[in-house]
C-alpha cells in the first residue's frame, strides 16, 4: 500500500531499469535447474519452464485466449536437443514481464524525449546526445526483447502432416501434404492460437475441397490431392495460406446456401465477398460428430479465431482449379503498426494492416443516402462512410467532410472509408488490453499508451463497419444507451 | 470482511474519504494507491459516471466517479483525489471528493446499519464507525461497484 501524490511518483527512470535487471536476474536463475524458482511450487516450476507448455499471453489476447495447453503435445524438446545452439527455457511469464517493463522504458523515454524538445534553450549538447544515445539503446533493446517471443511456424506446420494423413483416410481421399515457409517467425502468443483454425481450414479443404481420387482421374486431375500450408512474412503482418487443388467454390450455390439461411445477399456481390459467405455465422452446418481433430463447429470460428488475433481472412478460389485461403496477421500481438488519428480532439490508433488508402475527400463525392448514411465515391466505387466521431461519441462539432481526412479501411473483403480530423503519423504502439481491470468496448479492439503518457484507444476496424456498427449511433436518450451498454456487456 | 477476526486483532483499518459531504470508509486493504486525477481518456458509449481509463504505469484503469454516481455534482481541478482499488483481479479507479485519513476501528465500535426504508439501495452499506463524534459509512467496495448499472465485475464475478 501506497500513498502517495501524483507529483511524488517514483522516479520512472530510476525505477524501470531496476525493475529490469532484477528480473533478468531471477529470469536467468529460473533456467538453472538445480536452483529453487522463487515464487513458484516445484511442481509448478518444471512445467512452467517450458515455453511450448505455457498458455499464450493471455494479457495481449484478452478475451480470445482460451486456456488450451494442448501446444504442449508438440515436440516440446526439439530446439534443445539438436544443433550446436546453446537455449535456455524461461518462463513466459517472465519474459512478458520483460517486455511490458520494456514498452513501459519506452514510453518513459519518449516522454522525457519530448521533455527535453520543449526545453530547447536549456538544453546542453551532453544532455541532447544523452538522450538520443537512450533512445537508441531502448529500441535495440525492445527489438531484442520481442524476439525472444518469436518462434518459428515449424511449430506448427509439424503438426499436420500426421493430422492430414488420418484425415484424408477419414474422408476417403488421396492428399500429399506440402508446407513451405516453416522458417518463418512469429509471435508464440500467435502460434497456440493459430492452430486451430488452420486444423478447420485443413480439415474443410480435405472434407470438401478436395475430390475424390475417381473424381479427380475424371476431370483431368492427378488422383493425389495437393494441399500446401504456407507462411510469410510481408511488412509487418505474417499470410498463412491453405491452398488446396481441389474442386473450388460455387458461386451459386454459396448465394442459394446464404438465401436459404436467410442471410442478406445479392447477385451483385464480388467474388471475394461470395467466397467469404462461408465463414459467415450460422452458414456451415455444425456436424453432429466431433473426434480428435476438434469439434466441427463451423467455420465462423475460424473467423472469430483469427479476428481475436487481430487478423483476417481472404479467400480465393477458382472452379475446378482449387481454393485458397489466406490468414492475415499482425507481426506480433504485443506491438502493432498503428496509424495515430485524431477526431474532436481525442487521438485513436487505427491497425496499419487495415489501413488501404488516404485521401482528402471533395463535396462533391460524398453522395448521402437516407438518414445520416453516406457514401463517398473513391475512382469508381461507392465506399460506405462512418464517422470516427460518431461512433466514439465524441461530442462537440464536427468539421465539414471536405475538411476531414478519409481513411480507406479494410476489413475481410469489405472496405469502407472512416472521416477522422486529421492525421498524426504513424507508429509503433504496444497493445494493451482493456479488459483485464474494464470489459470489451464495442468499436475498440485494446488500448495503448502514447508518448505523453496518455491512454489511446486502438480502433477495431471490423467492429466499425456498418454492417456491425448499427448500435454505434449515438443514443437519443440515456435509457436507450444504457440498453446498448448492457448489450455490449453480454456480448 | 473477515480479515479482522483471522489476524487475531482487536482492529481494522480504514481509509476514510468524503464524499457530498458525508464520511465514507473503506477497507484499506482494498486500496492500492491515492493519486491525482489527470489525463483520463474517454470511453466510448460509457455511463457518465465512468470516466475513462488512465494509464497507471503502464496499467490501463478505469476511472469511475462516485459523485456522479451518487448524483452530486462533480468538478476537476487538481486538488480531485483518485483511490486506486483493487477488487478481486481489478484494479479500478474512484474519484471522491477528498481523503481524510487513515483510521483504526475496532469491532466495538462498529455499528450495524439501521434499518432503513431504501434498503436495496444500500446494501453496500456494511456497518457504521464511530469515533469521538465523527460517524463513518462502512463501504463494501465490491458491492459498491458491482451494481447492475456498472457491470464492472461481470467477468469477475
Amino acid at each position: 500500500m501506497e500513498i502517495q501524490d501524483s507529483s511524488q511518483e517514483m522516479d520512472p527512470m530510476i525505477y524501470i531499469p531496476k525493475m529490469l535487471q532484477q528480473i533478468a536476474m531471477s529470469a536467468a536463475e529460473g533456467s538453472d535447474e538445480g536452483s529453487p524458482d522463487a515464487g513458484l511450487e516445484p511442481a509448478q516450476a518444471s512445467a512452467s519452464a517450458s515455453l511450448d507448455a505455457e498458455p499464450a499471453d493471455q494479457s495481449a489476447i484478452g478475451s480470445a485466449g482460451p486456456e488450451s495447453l494442448e501446444t504442449g503435445a508438440g515436440p516440446a524438446g526439439v530446439s534443445g536437443e539438436n544443433g550446436g545452439e546453446q537455449s535456455i527455457r524461461v518462463d513466459i511469464n517472465k519474459v512478458d514481464q520483460i517486455i511490458n517493463l520494456v514498452g513501459e522504458l519506452i514510453i518513459t523515454q519518449s516522454m522525457l524525449d519530448q521533455t527535453v524538445t520543449e526545453l530547447k534553450q536549456g538544453s546542453t549538447p551532453a544532455l541532447d546526445r544523452g538522450v538520443s544515445l537512450l533512445q537508441r539503446n531502448a529500441r535495440e533493446l525492445q527489438e531484442a526483447v520481442m524476439s525472444i517471443r518469436m518462434v518459428p511456424m515449424e511449430q506448427v506446420f509439424s503438426r499436420f502432416p500426421d493430422m492430414v494423413q488420418a484425415l484424408a483416410a477419414r474422408f476417403g481421399k488421396d492428399v500429399t501434404l506440402h508446407t513451405d515457409g516453416k522458417t518463418t517467425e512469429v509471435d508464440k502468443g500467435l502460434v497456440d492460437h493459430i492452430i486451430d483454425p488452420l486444423t478447420h481450414l485443413v480439415r474443410n479443404s480435405i472434407d470438401h475441397g478436395i475430390e475424390s481420387a475417381a473424381e479427380r482421374e475424371a476431370g483431368g486431375k492427378p488422383r493425389q490431392g495437393r494441399l500446401l500450408l504456407t507462411a510469410r512474412q510481408q511488412g509487418g503482418s505474417i499470410i498463412i495460406e491453405v491452398e488446396d487443388d481441389g474442386a473450388g467454390l460455387s458461386r451459386e450455390k454459396l448465394l442459394a446456401r446464404a438465401r436459404s439461411k436467410g442471410m442478406q445477399v445479392s447477385d451483385s456481390m464480388s467474388d471475394e465477398e461470395v467466397w467469404l459467405l462461408i465463414f459467415s455465422t450460422g452458414f456451415s452446418s455444425a456436424e453432429e460428430d466431433s473426434d480428435e481433430f476438434g469439434r466441427a463447429v463451423g467455420m465462423d470460428i475460424v473467423k472469430r479465431n483469427v479476428q481475436n488475433l487481430g487478423g483476417y481472412l481472404e479467400v480465393s478460389s477458382r472452379p475446378g482449379r482449387g481454393t485458397t485461403t489466406r490468414i492475415l496477421l499482425p507481426l506480433t500481438l504485443a506491438i502493432l503498426e498503428g496509424m495515430l488519428v485524431r477526431a474532436g480532439g481525442e487521438t485513436f490508433v487505427l491497425p496499419l494492416l487495415a489501413v488501404r488508402e488516404l485521401l482528402q475527400p471533395a463535396a462533391g463525392d460524398i453522395y448521402s443516402l437516407s438518414g445520416d448514411d453516406a457514401m463517398l465515391k473513391v475512382r469508381e466505387e461507392y465506399l460506405p462512410v462512418i464517422s470516427v466521431h460518431e461512433s466514439m461519441g465524441i461530442s462537440g462539432a464536427r468539421r465539414g467532410v471536405q475538411d476531414s481526412i478519409a481513411v480507406i479501411v479494410e476489413s475481410g473483403s469489405k472496405r469502407f472509408v472512416l472521416l477522422v480530423d486529421e492525421l498524426v503519423g504513424q507508429q509503433q504502439v504496444v497493445v494493451k488490453n482493456l479488459e483485464s481491470n474494464y470489459r470489451k468496448v464495442r468499436g475498440v479492439s485494446a488500448a495503448t499508451i502514447l508518448g505523453d503518457g496518455r491512454v489511446a484507444m486502438i480502433l477495431d476496424v471490423a467492429e466499425l463497419h456498418p454492417s456491425h456498427s448499427a448500435c454505434l449511433k449515438p443514443a437519443v436518450g440515456h435509457h436507450q444507451q444504457s440498453i446498448a451498454m448492457r448489450e455490449v456487456a453480454l456480448a | 470482511m473477515s480479515s479482522y477476526e483471522q489476524n487475531g486483532t482487536n482492529s481494522r483499518e480504514f481509509l476514510v474519504f468524503s464524499l457530498a459531504q458525508e464520511e465514507y470508509a473503506i477497507d484499506i486493504l482494498k486500496v492500492q494507491e491515492i493519486r491525482g486525477y489527470e489525463n483520463v481518456t474517454r470511453i466510448a458509449n460509457a455511463p457518465d459516471f465512468l470516466k475513462g481509463v488512465i494509464n497507471l504505469r503502464e496499467v490501463i484503469v478505469p476511472i469511475i466517479d462516485l459523485r456522479l454516481k451518487l448524483k452530486v455534482s462533480a468538478s476537476y481541478d487538481s486538488h480531485t483525489v483518485v483511490i486506486v482499488i483493487n477488487i478481486n483481479t481489478r484494479v479500478i479507479g474512484i474519484v471522491v471528493d477528498g481523503v481524510s485519513d487513515v483510521m483504526a476501528l475496532a469491532a466495538e465500535q462498529i455499528f450495524p446499519v439501521p434499518e432503513m426504508n431504501a434498503g436495496a439501495a444500500l446494501n453496500y452499506l456494511t456497518g457504521v464507525g464511530k469515533l469521538d463524534e465523527r460517524m463513518f459509512q462502512l463501504v463494501d467496495i465490491e458491492k459498491m461497484l458491482s451494481s447492475e448499472e456498472l457491470a464492472l465485475l461481470d467477468k469477475a464475478a
